[in-house]
Protein backbone atom coordinates (compact mmCIF):
# COMPACT_ATOMS: atom_id res chain seq x y z
CA UNK A 1 0.00 0.00 0.00
CA UNK A 2 1.53 3.07 -1.16
CA UNK A 3 1.14 6.27 1.65
CA UNK A 4 1.56 9.53 -0.09
CA UNK A 5 3.79 12.13 2.03
CA UNK A 6 2.29 14.78 4.14
CA UNK A 7 1.92 18.11 1.94
CA UNK A 8 4.46 20.40 2.48
CA UNK A 9 4.16 23.95 3.85
CA UNK A 10 4.53 25.73 0.69
CA UNK A 11 2.18 23.31 -1.35
CA UNK A 12 -0.30 24.23 1.00
CA UNK A 13 -0.44 27.85 0.42
CA UNK A 14 -2.71 29.08 -2.68
CA UNK A 15 -1.55 29.67 -6.25
CA UNK A 16 -1.09 32.64 -7.78
CA UNK A 17 -3.69 32.09 -10.11
CA UNK A 18 -5.95 31.06 -7.48
CA UNK A 19 -5.34 34.09 -5.67
CA UNK A 20 -5.51 36.79 -9.03
CA UNK A 21 -8.61 35.17 -9.47
CA UNK A 22 -9.95 35.62 -6.13
CA UNK A 23 -8.37 39.17 -5.70
CA UNK A 24 -10.07 40.17 -8.89
CA UNK A 25 -13.52 38.61 -7.92
CA UNK A 26 -13.21 41.20 -4.96
CA UNK A 27 -11.64 38.92 -2.47
CA UNK A 28 -9.74 41.33 -0.32
CA UNK A 29 -7.93 38.65 1.75
CA UNK A 30 -6.50 36.91 -1.46
CA UNK A 31 -5.11 40.14 -1.98
CA UNK A 32 -3.66 40.79 1.26
CA UNK A 33 -2.14 37.84 0.13
CA UNK A 34 -0.72 38.63 -2.86
CA UNK A 35 0.82 41.82 -1.39
CA UNK A 36 2.59 39.77 1.52
CA UNK A 37 3.84 37.22 -0.81
CA UNK A 38 5.13 39.80 -3.42
CA UNK A 39 5.56 42.93 -1.26
CA UNK A 40 9.23 42.16 -0.22
CA UNK A 41 11.01 41.45 -3.35
CA UNK A 42 9.30 44.47 -4.95
CA UNK A 43 10.10 46.95 -2.16
CA UNK A 44 13.73 45.83 -2.74
CA UNK A 45 12.93 45.79 -6.52
CA UNK A 46 11.86 49.93 -6.26
CA UNK A 47 14.54 50.61 -3.76
CA UNK A 48 17.55 50.32 -6.67
CA UNK A 49 15.23 52.32 -9.12
CA UNK A 50 14.01 55.27 -6.77
CA UNK A 51 16.70 57.12 -4.28
CA UNK A 52 14.94 57.52 -0.98
CA UNK A 53 12.63 55.58 1.35
CA UNK A 54 10.04 58.02 1.07
CA UNK A 55 9.85 58.07 -2.24
CA UNK A 56 9.42 54.21 -2.55
CA UNK A 57 6.79 53.91 -0.15
CA UNK A 58 4.71 56.17 -2.70
CA UNK A 59 6.17 54.05 -5.70
CA UNK A 60 4.99 51.24 -3.96
CA UNK A 61 1.60 52.25 -3.02
CA UNK A 62 0.96 53.20 -6.38
CA UNK A 63 1.82 50.25 -7.36
CA UNK A 64 -0.41 48.28 -5.31
CA UNK A 65 -2.84 50.50 -6.17
CA UNK A 66 -2.82 49.83 -9.41
CA UNK A 67 -2.96 45.77 -9.10
CA UNK A 68 -6.16 46.30 -7.16
CA UNK A 69 -8.09 48.29 -9.42
CA UNK A 70 -6.22 46.40 -12.48
CA UNK A 71 -6.30 42.59 -11.03
CA UNK A 72 -9.73 42.00 -12.33
CA UNK A 73 -8.58 42.37 -16.12
CA UNK A 74 -6.07 40.63 -15.22
CA UNK A 75 -6.22 37.60 -17.77
CA UNK A 76 -2.97 35.49 -16.54
CA UNK A 77 -1.21 35.46 -20.23
CA UNK A 78 1.69 36.53 -17.80
CA UNK A 79 2.26 35.09 -14.85
CA UNK A 80 1.13 37.68 -11.80
CA UNK A 81 4.99 37.92 -10.77
CA UNK A 82 5.54 39.60 -13.89
CA UNK A 83 2.15 41.66 -14.17
CA UNK A 84 3.07 43.04 -10.61
CA UNK A 85 7.27 43.94 -11.54
CA UNK A 86 5.74 45.65 -14.72
CA UNK A 87 3.22 48.00 -12.87
CA UNK A 88 6.28 48.31 -10.23
CA UNK A 89 8.75 49.24 -13.25
CA UNK A 90 6.65 51.75 -14.60
CA UNK A 91 5.67 53.74 -11.53
CA UNK A 92 9.48 53.99 -10.70
CA UNK A 93 10.01 55.35 -14.07
CA UNK A 94 7.07 57.65 -13.28
CA UNK A 95 8.57 58.66 -10.17
CA UNK A 96 11.71 60.01 -12.11
CA UNK A 97 9.95 61.38 -15.16
CA UNK A 98 8.41 63.61 -12.40
CA UNK A 99 11.56 64.68 -10.48
CA UNK A 100 12.93 65.62 -14.52
CA UNK A 101 9.61 68.40 -14.81
CA UNK A 102 9.11 69.13 -11.62
CA UNK A 103 13.07 69.82 -11.32
CA UNK A 104 13.30 68.85 -8.15
CA UNK A 105 16.30 66.87 -7.00
CA UNK A 106 16.57 63.45 -4.97
CA UNK A 107 17.82 63.87 -1.74
CA UNK A 108 21.05 63.38 -0.50
CA UNK A 109 21.70 61.46 3.18
CA UNK A 110 23.88 64.39 5.01
CA UNK A 111 25.94 61.09 6.18
CA UNK A 112 27.16 60.65 3.02
CA UNK A 113 28.55 64.34 1.94
CA UNK A 114 29.40 65.14 5.73
CA UNK A 115 33.68 64.65 5.00
CA UNK A 116 33.18 66.60 1.23
CA UNK A 117 31.44 69.85 3.15
CA UNK A 118 34.14 72.59 4.83
CA UNK A 119 34.45 72.65 8.09
CA UNK A 120 32.31 75.37 10.29
CA UNK A 121 35.60 76.77 11.97
CA UNK A 122 37.32 76.71 9.46
CA UNK A 123 39.00 80.14 8.06
CA UNK A 124 37.07 82.13 5.24
CA UNK A 125 38.39 81.89 2.35
CA UNK A 126 41.23 84.39 1.17
CA UNK A 127 40.36 85.90 -1.83
CA UNK A 128 44.18 86.68 -2.88
CA UNK A 129 44.71 83.16 -3.17
CA UNK A 130 42.08 82.39 -5.10
CA UNK A 131 42.36 83.06 -9.30
CA UNK A 132 39.49 85.66 -9.21
CA UNK A 133 41.03 88.93 -8.92
CA UNK A 134 40.70 91.02 -5.61
CA UNK A 135 38.84 93.72 -8.18
CA UNK A 136 35.75 91.30 -8.73
CA UNK A 137 35.92 89.65 -5.14
CA UNK A 138 35.42 92.48 -2.71
CA UNK A 139 31.57 93.33 -3.93
CA UNK A 140 31.23 89.60 -4.12
CA UNK A 141 32.48 88.06 -0.71
CA UNK A 142 31.63 90.42 2.22
CA UNK A 143 32.73 87.46 4.69
CA UNK A 144 35.76 87.55 3.56
CA UNK A 145 38.49 89.15 5.65
CA UNK A 146 40.29 90.70 2.68
CA UNK A 147 37.02 91.98 1.84
CA UNK A 148 37.56 95.37 3.50
CA UNK A 149 38.96 97.56 0.63
CA UNK A 150 41.53 100.22 2.35
CA UNK A 151 40.13 102.67 -0.30
CA UNK A 152 36.59 101.51 1.17
CA UNK A 153 35.27 101.76 -2.11
CA UNK A 154 33.73 98.69 -2.04
CA UNK A 155 31.38 100.07 0.40
CA UNK A 156 30.25 103.18 -1.70
CA UNK A 157 28.77 101.16 -4.62
CA UNK A 158 28.84 98.49 -5.89
CA UNK A 159 28.66 99.18 -9.70
CA UNK A 160 31.21 97.45 -11.84
CA UNK A 161 34.23 99.88 -11.80
CA UNK A 162 33.62 99.67 -16.28
CA UNK A 163 30.12 101.16 -15.88
CA UNK A 164 31.56 103.51 -13.33
CA UNK A 165 34.28 105.29 -15.89
CA UNK A 166 32.00 106.21 -18.45
CA UNK A 167 30.59 109.69 -17.62
CA UNK A 168 27.19 109.53 -19.36
CA UNK A 169 26.03 106.39 -17.87
CA UNK A 170 23.23 105.72 -18.16
CA UNK A 171 22.43 107.83 -21.07
CA UNK A 172 19.88 110.79 -20.67
CA UNK A 173 16.64 110.40 -21.55
CA UNK A 174 15.09 113.06 -23.79
CA UNK A 175 11.32 113.19 -23.78
CA UNK A 176 10.49 115.45 -27.30
CA UNK A 177 12.90 115.74 -30.10
CA UNK A 178 14.16 119.18 -30.51
CA UNK A 179 13.86 120.00 -34.65
CA UNK A 180 15.59 123.56 -34.46
CA UNK A 181 18.79 122.97 -35.44
CA UNK A 182 18.20 120.79 -38.31
CA UNK A 183 18.34 122.46 -41.93
CA UNK A 184 15.76 122.49 -43.95
CA UNK A 185 15.82 120.14 -47.00
CA UNK A 186 16.90 121.85 -50.21
CA UNK A 187 14.07 122.46 -52.35
CA UNK A 188 14.35 120.92 -55.65
CA UNK A 189 14.78 122.91 -59.20
CA UNK A 190 12.03 122.07 -61.41
CA UNK B 1 27.98 24.45 5.73
CA UNK B 2 29.95 21.69 4.74
CA UNK B 3 32.78 21.24 2.90
CA UNK B 4 31.69 19.46 -0.03
CA UNK B 5 29.54 21.30 -1.17
CA UNK B 6 29.84 22.82 -4.66
CA UNK B 7 29.83 26.04 -5.68
CA UNK B 8 26.54 26.42 -7.92
CA UNK B 9 24.68 24.95 -4.13
CA UNK B 10 26.01 27.24 -2.59
CA UNK B 11 25.03 29.65 -4.42
CA UNK B 12 21.92 28.32 -5.17
CA UNK B 13 21.92 28.51 -1.08
CA UNK B 14 22.90 32.16 -1.06
CA UNK B 15 20.57 33.06 -3.56
CA UNK B 16 16.97 31.09 -1.91
CA UNK B 17 18.20 32.93 1.52
CA UNK B 18 18.30 36.67 0.21
CA UNK B 19 14.79 36.30 -1.99
CA UNK B 20 13.44 35.10 1.97
CA UNK B 21 15.30 38.25 3.04
CA UNK B 22 12.94 40.87 4.06
CA UNK B 23 14.03 44.52 4.31
CA UNK B 24 13.36 46.20 7.56
CA UNK B 25 12.15 49.51 5.76
CA UNK B 26 9.06 46.93 4.14
CA UNK B 27 7.94 45.70 7.41
CA UNK B 28 7.55 49.04 8.48
CA UNK B 29 5.15 50.38 5.56
CA UNK B 30 3.69 47.14 4.63
CA UNK B 31 0.51 47.42 6.63
CA UNK B 32 0.19 50.92 5.63
CA UNK B 33 0.29 50.13 2.07
CA UNK B 34 -2.09 46.86 2.29
CA UNK B 35 -4.52 49.63 4.26
CA UNK B 36 -4.30 52.44 2.00
CA UNK B 37 -4.61 50.10 -1.39
CA UNK B 38 -7.85 47.81 -0.06
CA UNK B 39 -10.07 51.55 1.00
CA UNK B 40 -9.30 52.33 -2.62
CA UNK B 41 -12.05 53.20 -4.86
CA UNK B 42 -12.68 50.13 -6.76
CA UNK B 43 -14.79 52.08 -10.15
CA UNK B 44 -17.58 50.02 -11.02
CA UNK B 45 -21.16 50.34 -12.60
CA UNK B 46 -24.38 51.14 -10.58
CA UNK B 47 -27.30 47.91 -10.45
CA UNK B 48 -30.55 49.03 -10.00
CA UNK B 49 -32.92 47.27 -7.02
CA UNK B 50 -36.06 48.12 -6.19
CA UNK B 51 -37.76 46.98 -3.23
CA UNK B 52 -41.05 48.28 -0.97
CA UNK B 53 -39.80 52.25 -0.40
CA UNK B 54 -38.51 52.94 -3.88
CA UNK B 55 -35.39 51.78 -6.29
CA UNK B 56 -31.90 52.12 -4.50
CA UNK B 57 -28.10 51.06 -6.37
CA UNK B 58 -25.87 48.27 -5.36
CA UNK B 59 -21.77 48.84 -6.96
CA UNK B 60 -21.46 45.61 -9.60
CA UNK B 61 -18.73 44.81 -7.65
CA UNK B 62 -20.79 44.29 -4.78
CA UNK B 63 -22.79 41.97 -6.92
CA UNK B 64 -19.85 40.29 -7.77
CA UNK B 65 -18.51 39.65 -4.54
CA UNK B 66 -21.82 38.21 -3.48
CA UNK B 67 -22.32 35.52 -6.60
CA UNK B 68 -18.46 34.72 -6.05
CA UNK B 69 -19.31 33.59 -2.84
CA UNK B 70 -22.63 31.42 -3.83
CA UNK B 71 -20.73 29.33 -6.34
CA UNK B 72 -17.51 29.23 -3.83
CA UNK B 73 -19.79 27.38 -1.62
CA UNK B 74 -20.20 24.26 -4.17
CA UNK B 75 -17.19 21.43 -2.91
CA UNK B 76 -16.23 21.12 -6.70
CA UNK B 77 -16.52 24.03 -8.28
CA UNK B 78 -15.21 27.66 -8.17
CA UNK B 79 -16.03 30.95 -10.05
CA UNK B 80 -13.19 31.96 -12.52
CA UNK B 81 -14.70 35.26 -13.69
CA UNK B 82 -18.00 36.78 -13.30
CA UNK B 83 -18.99 39.98 -15.62
CA UNK B 84 -22.76 41.98 -14.97
CA UNK B 85 -24.03 43.68 -18.16
CA UNK B 86 -26.90 46.19 -17.57
CA UNK B 87 -29.21 48.19 -19.86
CA UNK B 88 -29.56 51.98 -20.21
CA UNK B 89 -31.75 51.90 -17.02
CA UNK B 90 -29.27 50.36 -15.04
CA UNK B 91 -30.97 47.35 -14.50
CA UNK B 92 -29.36 44.15 -14.34
CA UNK B 93 -29.84 42.62 -18.06
CA UNK B 94 -27.33 39.62 -17.92
CA UNK B 95 -24.75 37.88 -15.80
CA UNK B 96 -22.12 35.23 -16.72
CA UNK B 97 -19.94 33.15 -14.98
CA UNK B 98 -17.12 31.22 -15.90
CA UNK B 99 -16.55 28.13 -13.77
CA UNK B 100 -13.47 26.07 -12.90
CA UNK B 101 -15.18 22.50 -12.16
CA UNK B 102 -13.12 19.70 -10.39
CA UNK B 103 -11.99 16.90 -12.59
CA UNK B 104 -14.72 14.24 -12.43
CA UNK B 105 -18.11 16.58 -11.44
CA UNK B 106 -21.32 16.02 -13.59
CA UNK B 107 -20.90 19.46 -15.61
CA UNK B 108 -24.35 19.55 -16.70
CA UNK B 109 -25.76 19.09 -13.03
CA UNK B 110 -23.35 21.65 -11.78
CA UNK B 111 -24.40 24.32 -13.91
CA UNK B 112 -27.83 23.82 -12.98
CA UNK B 113 -26.70 23.92 -9.33
CA UNK B 114 -25.09 27.37 -10.06
CA UNK B 115 -27.74 28.60 -12.19
CA UNK B 116 -29.98 27.88 -9.42
CA UNK B 117 -28.09 29.27 -6.81
CA UNK B 118 -27.39 32.50 -9.17
CA UNK B 119 -30.99 33.06 -8.86
CA UNK B 120 -32.07 33.15 -5.23
CA UNK B 121 -28.71 35.32 -4.51
CA UNK B 122 -29.89 38.01 -7.30
CA UNK B 123 -33.21 37.91 -5.47
CA UNK B 124 -31.99 38.40 -2.57
CA UNK B 125 -29.68 41.77 -3.23
CA UNK B 126 -31.60 43.39 -5.76
CA UNK B 127 -35.29 42.71 -4.36
CA UNK B 128 -38.45 41.02 -5.18
CA UNK B 129 -39.38 44.28 -7.03
CA UNK B 130 -36.74 44.05 -9.12
CA UNK B 131 -36.90 42.41 -12.58
CA UNK B 132 -37.46 38.78 -12.27
CA UNK B 133 -34.30 36.77 -11.24
CA UNK B 134 -35.67 34.33 -13.89
CA UNK B 135 -35.81 37.11 -16.67
CA UNK B 136 -32.03 37.89 -16.25
CA UNK B 137 -30.41 35.81 -18.20
CA UNK B 138 -27.22 34.04 -16.29
CA UNK B 139 -24.68 32.45 -18.67
CA UNK B 140 -22.57 29.41 -16.64
CA UNK B 141 -19.69 28.67 -18.37
CA UNK B 142 -16.93 26.04 -18.00
CA UNK B 143 -13.69 27.16 -18.50
CA UNK B 144 -11.69 24.74 -17.03
CA UNK B 145 -11.06 21.52 -15.49
CA UNK B 146 -8.98 20.79 -12.46
CA UNK B 147 -7.41 17.80 -10.86
CA UNK B 148 -6.21 20.01 -7.93
CA UNK B 149 -8.67 21.87 -6.43
CA UNK B 150 -6.30 24.15 -4.83
CA UNK B 151 -6.76 26.16 -8.07
CA UNK B 152 -10.14 26.47 -7.80
CA UNK B 153 -9.72 27.54 -3.49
Amino acid sequence: MYQTAPPSAASEQPSDQALARLAGLGDREAFAAIVTRYGPALYRFTFRIVDSPPNVEDALQETFLDAWKGIAGFRGDSSLQTWLFTLARRRAYAHYKRLRTSGSHPNVNIDDVTDRLPSRNADPPDCRSSTISSRHWTPLCGGCRHGSDPSGSSKKSRTSPTLRSQPSWPPPRTRSADYSNVPAPASRSP
Amino acid sequence: MTIDQSGDDVLLQATQLLRQHTDAGWTAISADILHRALRAFRPSDPVRGRHDLGDFFVASDVVVALLRQAVDAFAHAAAARITCSTNEHQELDAVTIQIIAAYGTHLLTLAEQVHTATTRTLTDILGDLAPSAAAIHTHVHIGDITDDLRDAR
